[in-house]
């Protein structure tokens, strides 16, 4: 059900390109476009949709991708998830303090001096990443005490299931 | 006694603005130092040269009797300095508790047994066992500290630099802080406003004034 919303969610911009498809009147492309779209994204949220940020980073390193790769999308998805923390006691705050959103420049002031902190803020909490990396050893690799899991019969039949569609593709196209 | 470190006529800038001019310290072995001065004084910026985050612009900075001059010549000295940031937040490097605290060895090329083997006691000396799988960013400031503090120790440092440990910390806590610290046989230094948690900790104690370091007790 998580996933099924999340799929909505993100349909909505699939819609708005669709839209804008449908107003040269290309209903096959629209219908291509729709189809394909929500292929790929279904795809992505069948892998990776439960899945939080660290486990997807190990997965990446256990494909043996660039470790450079790997710890950037590990980092980013730290600072994401205390930028989401930072954004929501932003909220708090403002509700606190009274704040109504309006049509005012005080309104556009307010998120914009916000999004000015988070800027601020981001380079603050790079600097000290690189501290706490120099300080604790880091050597270009995500470490856990998790050992890698092993391959079930869902994931075979997962990946199976994708190569034939790989290949049926490869036929058609 | 051994000396694990030693400042003479050290200064330190940080963004063209001087902290400090003709900076002398001594940590003798297992000494426990107290640093204690106003806000914006360089107290962090001071740490984080003696955990060689930050460089120096002049003087002599030794550590275990060796002479630092550049980041390089820190390198073999890294893993016997342990270094726990202000903000916890700042310090983790893996979302779990027990990933955080093993990232020190497993990066030293420990086995993941033994790592695990250490985790594990250090979890259990702490009394933070029910932490184990939490997401670190979720804990308490309290629990937050101890699981940085215990990350620290873990890989055994023989100079612990410890920023504002007692910050955000309710009284428990702080006992229990200083019941951990107290009970460790390493030179310390640690940088607070907390007046009695220092009364309690510390062997000496310094105040910045006038960019120099002045010794009072």
């Amino acid at each position: 059900m998580h996933l099924f919303k999340k799929l909505l969610f993100l349909n909505i911009f699939v819609l708005i390109v669709i839209l804008s498809i449908l107003f040269v009147q290309d209903y096959d492309l629209a219908l291509l476009v729709f189809l394909r779209s929500n292929a790929i994204l279904i795809l992505m949220l069948c892998l990776f949709g439960e899945k939080d940020f660290f486990e997807v980073s190990l997965g990446l390193q256990e494909l043996r991708l660039p470790r450079f790769f790997v710890s950037l999308v590990f980092f980013s998805s730290k600072f994401i998830y205390l930028f989401t923390k930072e954004i929501n006691k932003f909220k708090k705050t403002l509700h606190v303090r009274g704040f109504v959103g309006k049509t005012s420049w005080f309104t556009y002031q307010t998120y914009g001096d916000f999004i000015g902190m988070l800027i601020l803020k981001s380079f603050y909490n790079a600097k000290k990443l690189s501290l706490a990396l120099e300080s604790r050893g880091f050597q270009t690799q995500i470490y856990t005490l998790k050992e890698p899991e092993k391959l079930n019969i869902k994931e075979i039949s997962l990946m199976v299931v994708l190569l034939l569609s790989f290949l049926n593709i490869g036929k058609i196209i | 006694m051994s000396c694990s470190l030693k400042l003479q006529d050290v200064c330190i800038s940080l963004d063209e603005k001087v902290l400090f001019e003709k900076l002398d310290l001594h940590v003798s072995h297992k000494e426990k130092v107290a640093i204690i001065g106003e806000n914006g004084c360089g107290k962090t910026t001071l740490l984080e040269t003696i955990a060689g985050l930050h460089t120096k612009q002049s003087g002599l900075f030794e550590l275990f009797h060796t002479p630092i001059q550049e980041k390089k010549d820190y390198k073999p000295l890294r893993d016997l300095v342990g270094y726990l940031f202000q903000d916890s937040n700042d310090q983790f490097l893996a979302p779990i508790v027990e990933d955080d605290i093993a990232f020190s060895l497993l990066a030293r090329s420990l086995s993941k047994l033994e790592a695990k083997k250490r985790v594990d006691m250090i979890l259990e000396d702490f009394g933070i066992e029910h932490l184990r799988k939490k997401v670190v960013y979720n804990l308490s400031g309290g629990e937050k500290k101890l699981v940085a503090l215990a990350g620290v120790l873990v890989c055994e440092p023989k100079l612990m630099l410890l920023d504002e440990p007692t910050n955000a910390l309710d009284s428990k806590m702080q006992e229990k802080l200083i019941q951990i610290l107290s009970n460790l046989d390493k030179s310390i230094i640690v940088v607070s406003h907390h007046k009695e948690f220092i009364e309690q900790f510390a062997d000496t104690i310094y105040e910045v004034r006038d960019k120099k370091l002045v010794r009072l007790t």
